[in-house]
């Protein structure tokens, strides 16, 4: 059979040559055929039959070949080996969620929350960041020990420094019951106002395998937080406005809610895959809740299409802690008014 | 009247019939000297053949599963591969759903008692996030009747033919629930609830589980957003990513794959039997990645596992060192895997790209695969 595998050039050649033959000999013989013995019947019948075998088979062959179902015979028969051999390579390290956070340091403030530091790197992004973890005093007492808080996300990769944000947080008179990540870049000054990209970058930086896995998938890890959509939102100021917005409209099955401080300029790539207003136009509107604080415009200039079960919410005046104090409400299924 | 079923495979055998009877009868009519009876003759015979080739063609569609409306085979005819995909628009729905249009048992020789055998759910499955609707049969385990299990969140697996290909064909000829039941019982494997799936969701359209930029179908989002969640939000199954799986043959495989490598916090095992690596474009699928070179990397996944972390779930793949052309690419997709990402192999020595490779592989495949997740 060597030369003539199923799915050979040969093979199919020969049926397609087969066929070809078969039919000029039906029509050539025909004649002879036309009697009315039993002879002639069963010539007629057998011929056709032969004929339509040929042109089966020639076809079954092609698509076969095509298609690449059976590439030998001992296949298409069922005598092929049916051994095989199961190798495992590897094991996926349960801790390995947790060990996205290094150099954890862990101060506490008293009543007024506990702040932790630590340099993260998100296993399916490869990004680098730093974190100030903010617990709200809540976070350890006895009351809540067993409770799982919302978590919000600040995104202050514009200024670098962390610091200020973390003592307004620890300063606030009543803190919302809520874990709040603030994510700078790493103490690089070089990276200041680039950030970390609000999406993949096809051949970029994975700014949503960060924030929508590795950063939710660390911190669930290591705090009572949970890793549903409506334990999570975002804030950022004007500059950095889009990265909250895209979490809450494109990636809303890993973040509900979302805040942006000031005046926000949409993307200028409009009409692509990275303006909210394009993809709110395109697809649904996920059940997610927006907060613009000073937007300095109506909503409808920014973000236009805004429908159920899309809710927007306005404001004047909120700094940081009071939109972590509203995401919070509104995760916990509060008043988003 | 429908594409598949006895109604039109018996029609066609019947009218192939026929045609070699009139040709049998009025044989003599073309027996004449002349062009005229040469082409009769050879319309004659051409005539009948298109009857069989038809026939056997019907046959084997009804067979492998591979359409299963006559409005898929008309889309692809006239190259209409399906639009957008995400008409729902503004439609208010908060959450994505299941709505089980019919149920029935499995039978087994144990019969088909819920409780010793699991339930079979017709089911429409309507995405939230994308807009998306796909046809699921979803197989809930004998456990999942049992009190002992009542309040039990159970592990899951999305389930998916190649392309092109019906769902109903996982169950009566790959025959994933009977498998599963049948591993339960022997105590090799564990429950578990299969959401079984075609990966033709805008069909006849390729979409090969690509969200489609400039608007497209959002393929993979609906396979790893709006499945789970509808499937999460109606029965007693697990949020957990290490509860959730995938699992699927040719582009099924690479689905299942691909969709578990991109949202490793959701899922955390992925079977990928006979599956490629590489981001497919041709003429069933039209332009999944928006003209980007960079877009159609993101969606290869030899490039990703080359350039981009390891994520953290655990795959097996399969494939056989005679037989299938991937064999090469799967050692060096194992290769490149780096931790935390576990790659199982299972390779067999002889066998090709078709159901009955895939049906000797899925018995250890569903074996593993249930004894990945919790």
């Amino acid at each position: 059979m060597i030369g003539f595998g199923i799915n050979s050039k040969k093979f199919i050649l020969v049926l397609g040559l087969l066929t070809l033959i078969l039919f000029v000999l039906t029509i050539w013989l025909w004649p002879r055929l036309a009697g009315r013995t039993k002879r002639a019947m069963s010539g007629r019948i057998g011929l056709l039959a032969v004929c339509q075998l040929a042109l089966v088979a020639t076809v079954l062959a092609t698509g076969n070949a095509y298609f690449g179902f059976y590439t030998s015979w001992k296949d298409l028969l069922g005598l092929g080996s049916q051994s095989y051999t199961l190798t495992n390579k590897g094991d996926v390290n349960p801790g390995q969620s947790a060990a996205q956070l290094a150099s954890v340091v862990t101060s506490g403030y008293g009543a007024q929350g506990t702040v932790v530091t630590a340099k993260m790197t998100g296993s399916r992004s490869g990004i680098d960041a730093q974190l100030s973890i903010y617990l709200p005093p809540q976070y350890n007492a006895a009351d809540y020990a067993k409770r799982d808080f919302p978590a919000v996300v600040v995104d202050a990769a514009g200024e670098g420094d962390p610091g200020p944000i973390v003592a307004k947080l620890l300063a606030q008179g009543n803190p919302a019951a809520a874990v709040v990540v603030v994510v700078s870049t790493s103490d690089n000054s070089a990276d200041q106002g680039s950030g970390i990209s609000c999406s993949d970058v096809p051949g970029g930086m994975q700014g949503d395998l960060f924030w929508g896995q590795d950063l939710r998938t660390a911190i669930n890890a290591r705090y009572r937080v949970g890793l549903g959509a409506d334990d999570w939102g975002a804030v950022a100021d004007a500059q950095n406005g889009t990265c909250p917005v895209t979490f809450a409209l494109e990636d809303a099955d890993r973040y509900s809610a979302a805040a942006v401080l000031g005046a926000w300029q949409p993307p200028s790539a409009s009409g692509s895959d990275t303006d909210p207003a394009w993809y709110l136009k395109t697809f649904p509107a996920p059940p997610s809740r927006l907060l613009f604080s000073d937007l300095g415009r109506p909503v409808s200039q920014v973000l236009p299409g805004v429908r159920s079960p899309l809710q927007v919410t306005t404001a004047t005046g909120m700094d940081v802690p009071a939109a972590v104090t509203w995401l919070t409400q509104t995760l916990e299924g509060g008043a988003a008014a | 009247m429908s594409l598949t079923g006895n109604f039109v495979l018996v029609l066609l055998a019947l009218l192939t019939i026929a045609a070699v009877a009139v040709v049998v009868r009025y044989w003599s009519r073309f027996a004449n000297r002349g062009f005229k009876s040469l082409a009769g003759r050879a319309g004659a015979i051409a005539g009948v053949q298109l009857m069989l080739l038809l026939t056997v063609c019907a046959a084997a569609n009804d067979y492998y599963g591979f359409y299963s409306s006559w409005g898929q085979l008309a889309g692809l005819a006239s190259g209409d591969l399906g639009g957008s995909g995400a008409a729902a628009l503004g439609n208010g729905q908060t959450s994505s759903t299941v709505t089980v249009q019919s149920t029935g048992g499995l039978q087994m020789p144990n019969g088909s008692d819920p409780q010793k055998v699991g339930e079979l759910q017709y089911t429409t499955i309507h995405g939230q996030r994308t807009g998306l609707s796909a046809t699921a049969i979803i197989y809930l385990p004998p456990q999942y009747f049992q009190a002992a299990y009542k309040d039990t969140d159970f592990p899951a697996a999305i389930v998916s033919t190649g392309y092109p290909g019906d769902v109903t064909k996982l169950v009566s000829l790959l025959r994933y629930p009977s498998r599963l039941a049948t591993g339960i019982a022997l105590g090799t494997d564990k429950p578990m609830v299969l959401v079984m799936m075609s990966p033709m969701i805008v069909a006849p359209r390729d979409t090969e589980c690509t969200d489609v930029p400039g608007g497209g179908p959002q393929a993979e989002s609906f396979w790893a957003d709006d499945v789970p969640n509808a499937v999460e939000h109606q029965y007693r199954v697990t949020g957990q990513a290490r509860g959730w799986g995938l699992i699927g043959d040719s582009t099924g495989g690479y689905c299942a794959l691909k969709v578990a490598m991109m949202n490793s916090d959701k899922f955390g095992a992925a079977v990928s039997l006979s599956g490629y690596f590489d981001a497919l474009e041709d003429g069933t699928t039209g332009d999944l990645y928006g003209g980007s070179q960079s877009y159609r990397n993101a969606n290869d996944l030899m490039w990703r596992i080359e350039n981009l972390p390891s994520p953290p779930i655990s795959v097996l793949l399969t494939t056989s060192k005679s037989g299938e052309d991937d064999y090469h690419s799967t050692l060096d997709f194992a290769k490149d895997a780096k931790a935390p990402m576990k790659v199982s192999t299972l390779i067999r020595a002889d066998g090709g790209h078709n159901f009955s490779t895939w049906n000797a592989e899925i018995a250890p495949a569903m074996q593993w695969l249930s004894n990945q997740l919790d």
